[in-house]
């Protein structure tokens, strides 16, 4: 039977909060079969999965030290994505930063001093958001696609990387393996909760949530980066700059990336290592559709995808289930999500008998509906 | 330093004591438990190279005690981020014997096991044994010593050619090795390297062994873990030999020799321990011989005899302690002497050997 997707002319804002429900529901559902398949009880595995890590207070910070660097940087993308600007070179901008902060706690770090743990921070953020700069100059001046180029840069930033730890960070002491020397206490984020590995970096993530909710729900600026994302051409009758829009939406994203990689070196790292994120920068981006491009829907959603994380691994040991796992839930929640979307802004018609040619399907997205 | 003593760590200590005054002195593990025994894999468990060895030892580990182990394991935990939460999680489920499988892991057991007492660990190629961490690693040499033999009597060019992964020790000792057991034989041998910086990378590894091929080496070794490195040498017509893996099910006609890895006698003594009540921390560093990590496996059937006899009567000498593939006089690159005539290089020496012998063409990819 012939089937078209016609444009809704008004898409249900309530639909638009369920749809990542419906996408966890029914990632649930393929979750549960999938147990079946490999031989266990499916809502005991079920409940072993979600509440296996977390059965104590160091399986709780870990889940909450897991979901800061995704909360974070999500926060920081959802400012370019509510105006249509696709950064997803968060991973590299992410690694700026680690490569900034990293070589003041090497060179600095003996030194003890009170200041480095600020400096890092700040560090690390201006040079991830120095890293998202380049992308944004050209795009701004050339037209250049952001996504293609923040794409490209994560693999310059990770080479970058992989040159500093493999020759002039590499620790005398390391038997020649690529890694650096152990960071000095002075260089690492205190812990917050007693006999587990969360830090500050949680406190600094709920900061980023905050600040992101009053510029994006409370500001004129999230207005306008609202309009941006909506029509360019609104936005430009308004009188509002899509340039400014542009370097707003990748300095925060860089921002917040580049704070995150600060994160993982002060936090649960505490050395550095060629490879210093596991992804944090492409799975948050998956954390900001999921939390509906909303500061507190990212939160939710953060603590979502991080417990999948450490549920994954936690299924490798107790359930026997191989670690893709967790990419592959992931990807099917992403895939839900993204299907429920299509059907908020679009329904299936049946396609008349003499129907003309398809008109080109305008595109759109969560960023329209966003509050 | 600073003190260690907390009163946390005092009313640990105290309770623990009252407990064993009250239950009597009796080892940790009860003879009619299963033991419950911890892998962590850094990568995929696959059908050839490094964690394949690793879990070929825990696989003999079950076979050798049947239902008294149990083994949990845990592949691809690729992010060093992960590994503490993991180990961490291993131990307080009653894993009493946990093993890591990389260097990369050390750092984060040698802080885990001082405060996880209730298990045991032991690390694969970490540097030091700490307190309740154990360590273990090959002595790659003495098989790329016996190799060098075959190499240097095999090879037409007097150019031997060797894929180098990463200028860690463990690379380093094995292909100066590699070239002083090619000049026992043939004293004209050399040896070319090309690093392709990478442990498995099958393009850079092609590419090496081109660039060795094209420089004129006919025996190519090396350290990455894929038999990349010898379906190259195949394509190019010379020999190549497999280090650290047997690679003949996939090469099927020009690798010449190779030898493997079997940590199976660290993980048996390990659980052996931990059964007993006797494990203690050690620094288990073995090559060739009963018991020992590194086997001689396949040679080619064109390896002539009197070549193969040339490597057994050496494989008997190393392991009767009358050879030392590093014997002295040993000069490197720049003609200095760093093992003199008659003296026998220390562990320590070896461990971190960041030199390149005399007769080795390449440098070390340097550090800044």
């Amino acid at each position: 039977m012939p089937l078209r997707l016609e444009r809704r002319p008004q898409p249900s804002t309530a639909m638009v909060y369920a749809a990542p429900l419906i996408a966890v529901g029914a990632t649930v559902i393929v979750a549960l079969v999938i147990f079946a398949a490999a031989g266990h009880a499916p809502l005991d595995a079920l409940v072993m999965f979600v509440t296996g890590p977390v059965q104590d207070r160091y399986g709780v910070g870990e889940w909450l030290l897991k979901a800061t660097p995704l909360i974070l940087i999500a926060v920081g993308l959802t400012v370019g994505f509510r105006a249509g600007v696709w950064n997803v070179g968060a991973e590299g901008q992410l690694i700026l930063g680690v490569i900034a902060s990293g070589w003041l706690a090497l060179k600095f770090g003996p030194g003890g001093s009170p200041l480095l743990l600020p400096a890092m921070i700040v560090a690390g953020g201006l040079a991830g958001a120095a890293w998202a700069a380049i992308p944004a100059l050209l795009r701004t001046r050339f037209n250049a696609n952001e996504i293609l180029v923040s794409l490209m840069f994560n693999y310059v930033a990770q080479l970058w990387l992989s040159w500093l730890v493999f020759g002039m960070w590499r620790d005398p002491a390391g038997f020649n393996f690529p890694q650096s020397e152990p960071l000095a206490p002075a260089a690492l984020y205190p812990i917050i909760l007693e006999d587990t590995r969360l830090n500050i970096g949680l406190w600094i993530a709920l900061a980023a949530v905050l600040a992101g909710w009053v510029l994006l729900s409370r500001s004129y600026i999230g207005f306008q980066l609202k309009v941006t994302g909506l029509s360019d051409a609104a936005a430009r009758y308004a009188g509002f700059s899509t340039r400014r829009a542009v370097w707003l939406g990748m300095l925060a994203g860089g921002l917040t990336a580049g704070i995150a990689g600060v994160g993982e070196i002060a936090g649960p790292l505490g050395q550095i290592f060629p490879t210093a994120s596991p992804g944090y920068g492409y799975a948050a981006i998956i954390v900001a559709f999921l939390g509906r491009l909303h500061p507190i829907g990212i939160v939710f959603s953060g603590l979502l995808l991080s417990l999948l994380y450490l549920s994954g691994d936690t299924a490798q040991m107790s359930l026997g289930l191989p670690s893709s796992i967790t990419g592959l839930f992931q990807g099917m929640m992403l895939f839900f999500l993204l299907a429920a979307d299509v059907l908020i802004f679009y329904r299936i018609r049946r396609r008349p008998a003499a129907a003309p040619a398809a008109a080109p399907v305008a595109s759109a997205t969560i960023a329209e509906a966003a509050p | 330093m600073q003190s260690t003593f907390t009163r946390r760590r005092f009313l640990g200590t105290a309770a623990a004591g009252s407990l064993a005054a009250a239950t009597g002195f009796r080892p940790a593990f009860a003879q009619d438990e299963v033991l419950k025994v911890g892998v962590i894999h850094m990568g995929a468990i696959s059908d050839t190279g490094w964690e394949y060895f690793q879990a070929e030892a825990w696989r003999k580990l079950k076979a050798n005690y049947g239902d008294k182990v149990e083994v949990t394991v845990l592949e691809n935990i690729a992010q060093i981020q992960d590994c503490e939460r993991l180990f961490r999680q291993l131990a307080t489920t009653g894993h009493k014997l946990i093993f890591g499988t990389t260097f990369s892991q050390y750092a984060s057991l040698k802080k885990l096991a001082p405060s996880l007492g209730k298990a045991h660990f032991e690390c694969c190629a970490g540097i030091e044994a700490g307190p309740n961490l154990g360590v273990f690693e090959a002595k790659h040499f003495e098989g790329t010593y016996l190799t060098g033999i075959a190499a240097g009597r095999m090879t037409k060019s007097n150019v031997l050619g060797w894929v180098g992964a990463f200028p860690v020790p463990q690379v380093v000792y094995s292909l100066n090795a590699f070239l002083l057991g090619a000049r026992s034989v043939n004293p004209e041998a050399t040896l070319k390297v090309v690093w392709a910086n990478a442990w498995v990378d099958p393009g850079k590894e092609k590419d090496a062994v081109a660039a060795l091929v094209a420089q004129g080496a006919d025996v190519i070794s090396g350290s990455p873990n894929t038999p990349v490195q010898g379906l190259a040498a195949e394509e190019k017509g010379v020999w190549s030999i497999g280090s650290t893996g047997d690679f003949s099910a996939y090469v099927k006609k020009a690798q010449l020799c190779s030898f493997e890895l079997d940590w199976s006698a660290a993980h048996i003594e390990a659980a052996e321990g931990v059964i007993n009540g006797t494990w203690a921390p050690t620094s288990r560093w073995r090559g060739l011989g009963p018991g020992g990590f590194v086997k001689m496996t396949t040679a080619s059937p064109e390896l002539p005899e009197s070549v193969a006899a040339e490597m057994a009567a050496a494989e008997a000498a190393i392991i009767a302690g009358t050879l030392h593939p590093f014997a002295g006089p040993v000069k490197d690159q720049s003609g200095t002497v760093r093992f003199a005539a008659g003296a026998t290089p220390g562990d320590d020496e070896l461990k971190g050997m960041n030199w390149l012998v005399e007769g080795v063409q390449g440098t070390l990819p340097s550090a800044g």
